[in-house]
């Protein structure tokens, strides 16, 4: 079993990088780790500028560390969840689709194999990804704001690595239960926008994995954080794992 | 601009040019892709910063389930 993950893991990193999947991810994380802090330090003058040539006189707080991390925080959460969606999509579906997992299957390799190397596979590419980005934008948030918590930092990645992971592994296992990929990042685009909005709602809100957006800027601030989205966290994970586990034990290749 | 702009976000750019190489690279050597025609992903890929090297590399550069 552990040469069969060993294999199957070599088989989705070779396949991560031949798809771009492992390059695109990088990228994206490069460039949020080094737009954040920027867009945060030039944000007053780009607004000057705009208000200078609209005639519109603009008073801006001053801009420090915390307004870099929001704006990291974001990017990430918002638009990486779905770059991120995206990436994940196929990872399942695509393979019924084109053949491969049933090329697979011919094979004495149980699902639970197979889905849990494509998750490990995906941990592997967040954690790279996610590292890279904390130590670009520690680089430039330092250089650009001086007093920035840097230890802080770091720890709160930790929990930006946890909510891209519950969107990654949502996907996938979503990926495993359908048939196509559009249909896979579909209803984990509509699983994630329902979290969302149930994060902004007051008491129950706090159940919702979504909510560990807000976590991370009260570890870089230094304040208690609640455990409540992180056991909706681990059990989104546990329940999409399980769920997909159950769809592709039943699962039949079409010929 | 100031010298300190420019050194902070060269490597914005680099970034960007590196992505629209590689979608060039393989959008020079397939002859068919997924969705738009050839033309189409060239602009896309080559105006659309960020966003349409991605969309190229994870959709327009599959055909067939077979990249």
């Amino acid at each position: 079993m552990h040469n069969n993950i060993g294999i199957l893991l070599w088989k989705e990193m070779t396949e991560g990088l031949r798809s771009y999947r492992i390059l695109i991810w990088v990228m994206v994380c490069l460039f949020f780790g080094i737009l954040s802090p920027l867009s945060a330090y030039y944000m007053p003058d780009i607004l000057a500028m705009i208000g200078s040539t609209q005639n519109i006189a603009l008073t801006l707080t001053e801009v420090t560390y915390r307004d870099a991390v929001d704006q990291y925080v974001k990017n990430f959460t918002q638009i990486g969840s779905i770059i991120m969606i995206f990436l994940a999509m196929g990872s399942v579906a695509g393979e019924k689709a084109d053949g491969s997992l049933q090329f697979l299957m011919v094979r004495p390799i149980s699902f639970h194999v197979i889905l849990f190397a494509k998750i490990i596979a995906l941990m592997a590419m967040v954690v790279l990804g996610i590292g890279i980005a904390a130590l670009v934008c520690a680089l430039y948030t330092q250089y650009l704001f001086p007093g920035f918590p840097l230890t802080l930092f770091i720890q709160s990645n930790l929990i930006l690595l946890l909510y891209l992971l519950v969107i990654g592994v949502m996907t996938t296992s979503l990926s495993a239960m359908v048939s196509r990929p559009v249909t896979a990042g579909l209803a984990s685009l509509g699983l994630w926008l329902v979290f969302s909005m149930l994060g902004s709602l007051g008491g129950a809100g706090w159940y919702s994995f979504t909510r560990l957006a807000s976590e991370i800027i009260q570890v870089v601030e230094g304040f208690p954080i609640s455990l409540k989205p992180f056991s909706s966290a681990i059990l989104v994970i546990l329940g999409s794992i399980e769920g997909a586990l159950c769809v592709l034990s039943r699962w039949e290749p079409s010929h | 601009m100031s010298k300190e702009f420019v050194l902070l976000v060269t490597p914005l750019v680099v970034l960007e040019l590196i992505l629209k190489l590689v979608c060039l690279r393989d959008w020079m050597k397939r002859e068919q892709v997924n969705g738009l025609s050839r033309t189409a992903w060239l602009l896309i890929f080559l105006f659309v910063n960020l966003f349409g090297p991605i969309a190229y590399l994870v959709y327009g550069r599959k055909h067939h389930g077979h990249d």
